[in-house]
């Protein structure tokens, strides 16, 4: 057995079938278009995206007589002409954030909170709409199967749009079957201060966890796609912020914390699935053993554009291989 | 540029049209002050050793003038700073000179390059355990030796002086385990324990300056020539070879410029806050990198400045480079030299118990130092196991403590192989200025990096932060290649002044292409290995086409 070689691990690993895990692209066009070509790239057999696909932002564009004006990602663009506008939008969704062209009044009027909800809400469900779009042209007849989970911050809204596709396999909730494999999804997260859309109390989510878990015929064969990662591991920590949301320092370092969520860790110790794949949190891309379970993180790049993601292959009751790719 | 939040933030002011507004979802926190994130990314170079080192400068190359070295490491410093405050701001992730060269030039030079900063990490961890004992122990009983009239002690500072190469090994093998196992046992456990070594540092830092700033430069003399007896001082200042002097102001060009690369290689490395620079929020913000990034290398530079002009002033310039070459004869006057800010601030310092806390918070900068250079050691592994460049056993971490002891024990290993180097070897200049050539290697790939990253990673650099013009004119490639010529300047000019920083020259020369050499083989032992499990290293690299 060489230097490298896990055990187990075997010439013939790459024979067994091929899964691209992501997750957290909030919304960047750019991270999705890659996602969609990462079947192919990777040539992977499963394409599947954890969770908080949506973005965060709303970039206001002002139209004037003299064209358009934004500031975005540091620069200032002082009435740029149709073509340059265009570009930018596109740049900015790229970087996950949504642009909204309008006059001055129009831009104002995002100063309330009310009105500015619904544009968000908008631009948010208009964006997956192209998204799912763009997986059919893409993916249709290409034998690579497309499932997609949202996250805790991404709004109901969506859900619609990606259940009217064919192609996209809205899995959130649901128990599918991947050859000889099972796989359950939750984008729901533990309670977070942010008060998000799909959150619930540790209880109610290891409750959830198991009773999706109860159907499955191969618990041994189990992926288990849950947006929180289990609670004290490589997979979960974040810097601690205070009350008022302030990033805390010791040792002139941000303190780290772990903020995964314990239903999470507790149903992977009691159920053991194959294999458990996690998002949430950006800053810990990593992977860790519970168990027999081999849990994932790959954690989030998507602010430049980049893919972070994990290629694994599974065996029969075995992970062959796992690899975090940056693409 | 301003962004408010849907809820929880204040609305903007009205007929104003903010540049985003962000809506209440996970991760959205206030961003860290931009005074703590300057401390954080200056911690690499702790200040009161800062200090001592850069006044070694005056002995390792006599007549030359520091003011000016210190302005020459400035202007140089600035290349640096700028290319790695943009390219963090391009790609806030962590992994710093490795994530640059690796995604934007080539993966195997990027290891290659990141391997001479991991084994300057590891040289540094060896050092810095070293000097707990020659500049921390030392030092410290010397002083309250000295103004406790304690010969005991004096002579128990003596003892972890440079000539005694197993107390010190002994000394520094233990520090060097304790921080270890503190590491071992819990990233919480170790940062507060550095945090409390490093407050009391800073605090006896700034005490010591202020006693020297009160202090005038007659009332010093007198103290000296108290302690030394009479007419020490003016016997020192006799004693000092008139060669080292600069006199009538005659300094000498040569030996300025080689104080200017040591004076660069003591402040430059700033950016190695790129290392960890994605662990704050909006990281990816030019102006805030350039602030912290640029702010923390000018400020730990006018600070250091600061703390000489005080010192040379009340201590004097002839003296003080005629007592670091151990010319005087007062308690302690043989140790002197390694720790002289610490050393005359205790001298001139009121009351035998100040001198006593003052000594021993100066030993509070030694620790936190060597865990930084462990740290930055044990990511460097970390990071290679996870793009699967080691074996993934490396980045094992314990269940219990949350920590990687693997990672940990070979930092262990490398930091004792490190000490042994430096307590044995004849100088101990001889690792510091190989550890610090060595640091500059990746300083000279990221360079290559910034000017190329317009050419080879378009999608990265077009209309990212790093694209930024001034005056029409785009900053990062001039940065990056000003970046590339300091690299490539200091390490020509620390090969030059091979005699002065006690390296053999040759193989000196050939330590950073051999560095290279072996990340090109061990990436491509590693892609061969990883191919017969069905992993495809290159992978890890490659950009998925988007279109």
């Amino acid at each position: 057995m060489g230097l490298f070689t896990r055990r187990g691990a075997s010439p013939g690993a790459s024979k067994g079938r091929r899964i691209f895990f992501a997750t957290d692209i909030h919304g960047s066009d750019r991270c999705f278009r890659k996602f969609i070509n990462a079947g192919r790239f990777y040539g992977v057999d499963y394409l599947i995206l954890g969770g908080d696909i949506t973005g965060k932002s709303l970039v206001p564009i002002e139209r004037t007589a003299r064209g358009y004006t934004a500031q975005f990602n540091d620069h200032h663009y002082l009435d740029i002409d149709e073509p340059e506008c265009l570009a930018l939008e596109q740049r900015i969704r790229d970087h996950g954030q949504y642009p909204y062209v309008g006059e001055r009044d129009e831009l104002l009027a995002l100063g309330d909170a009310a009105h500015r909800d619904r544009v968000f809400r908008a631009a948010i469900t208009d964006g997956i709409r192209r998204w799912v779009a763009l997986a059919e042209e893409r993916l249709a007849e290409s034998g690579i199967r497309c499932f997609v989970t949202p996250g805790n911050d991404d709004y109901h809204d969506i859900d619609q749009a990606l259940r009217e596709s064919d192609v996209v396999e809205f899995v959130e909730g649901s128990t599918v079957r991947l050859d000889e494999h099972e796989m359950i999804t939750s984008g729901y997260s533990n309670i977070t201060p942010w008060d998000s859309p799909r959150e619930m109390p540790e209880e109610q989510m290891l409750a959830r966890l198991t009773d999706m878990s109860a159907v499955v015929s191969d618990p041994e064969n189990l992926i288990a796609v849950v947006h929180p990662p289990p609670f004290d591991t490589l997979l979960d920590h974040a810097p601690a912020i205070d009350a008022d949301f302030v990033v805390q320092l010791e040792g002139g370092s941000p303190r780290m914390v772990p903020v995964g969520s314990t239903a999470v860790r507790s149903f992977i110790e009691a159920t053991q699935p194959l294999l458990a794949l996690h998002g949430h949190v950006h800053e810990s891309r990593a992977s860790e053993s519970i168990g027999r379970t081999l849990c994932i993180n790959p954690g989030s790049e998507y602010t430049e554009g980049t893919l972070a993601g994990a290629i694994v292959t599974l065996g029969e009751r075995t992970v062959l291989s796992h690899q975090l790719v940056v693409g | 540029m301003a962004t408010v939040t849907s809820s929880d933030i204040a609305a903007p002011p009205s007929g104003t049209i903010p540049a985003s507004y962000a809506r209440k979802s996970t991760g959205l926190v206030r961003q860290i002050g931009i005074g703590g994130q300057s401390v954080f990314s200056a911690s690499g170079s702790p200040l009161g050793v800062t200090l001592v080192l850069a006044l070694f400068a005056l002995t390792l190359f006599p007549k030359s003038n520091f003011f000016i070295a210190m302005a020459i490491a400035l202007v140089a410093g600035v290349f640096a700073w700028v290319t790695f405050a943009l390219l963090s701001a391009m790609m806030p992730r962590v992994g710093g000179d490795y994530a640059f060269v690796s995604r934007i030039l080539n993966p195997a030079l990027g290891l290659g390059s990141n391997l001479a900063f991991f084994f300057g990490s590891m040289m540094a961890s060896g050092l810095w355990c070293y000097w707990v004992a020659e500049q921390g122990l030392s030092p410290a009983f010397s002083v309250i030796g000295a103004v406790t009239n304690s010969k005991g002690l004096t002579e128990l500072g003596a003892s972890f002086g440079p000539e005694h190469h197993v107390n010190c090994f002994l000394v520094a093998a233990g520090a060097l385990i304790l921080m270890s196992v503190l590491s071992a046992l819990g990233t919480k456990v170790a940062f507060r324990v550095i945090t409390a070594l490093f407050v009391i540092a800073a605090v006896g830092f700034v005490a010591d300056i202020l006693i020297l700033a009160f202090t005038s430069h007659a009332s010093f003399v007198s103290k000296i020539n108290h302690l030394g007896g009479a007419g020490s001082y003016a016997k020192t200042v006799s004693k000092g070879s008139s060669s080292l002097f600069p006199v009538g102001g005659g300094y000498s060009t040569r030996s300025t410029i080689g104080a200017a690369y040591y004076c660069l290689s003591n402040t430059v490395f700033c950016w190695v806050g790129a290392y960890t620079i994605a662990e704050f929020r909006r990281a990816g913000q030019r102006k805030r990198q350039l602030t912290t990034m640029v702010g923390s290398g000018v400020g730990q530079i006018f600070l250091v400045l600061l703390g000489a002009v005080v010192f040379l002033n009340t201590v004097g310039y002839d003296f003080f480079i005629s007592a670091l070459g151990g010319n005087f004869s007062g308690p302690g006057g043989s140790t002197v030299g390694l720790a002289g800010y610490v050393y005359f601030a205790g001298v001139a310092a009121p009351g035998k118990f100040l001198v006593i806390i003052l000594s021993l918070a100066f030993m509070g900068w030694w620790l936190p130092g060597l865990y930084v250079n462990m740290a930055m050691a044990q990511r460097a592994l970390l990071s290679y196991s996870l793009d699967g460049l080691l074996p993934r056993k490396v980045a094992y971490v314990n269940p219990r403590t949350h920590t990687p002891l693997v990672a940990i024990a070979i930092v262990t290993i490398g930091g004792l192989a490190g000490c042994a180097w430096v307590a044995f070897s004849p100088s101990f200049f001889e690792v510091l200025g190989i550890m610090l050539l060595l640091s500059f290697v990746p300083m000279v790939f990221v360079g290559i990096a910034a000017v190329a990253v317009k050419y080879r990673r378009p999608d990265l650099y077009k209309g990212s932060p790093a694209e930024w013009r001034v005056a029409g004119v785009e900053v990062l490639p001039i940065a990056g290649a000003g970046c590339f010529l300091v690299g490539v300047v200091a390490i020509g000019t620390a090969l030059y002044f091979h005699k002065e920083l006690a390296f053999n020259l040759w193989q000196a020369a050939a330590l950073p292409f051999a560095i290279l050499a072996i990340g090109a083989v061990w990436y491509a032992v590693a892609r061969a290995l990883r191919g017969k499990e069905g992993v495809q290293l290159d992978l890890a690299y490659s950009t998925i086409p988007p279109e």
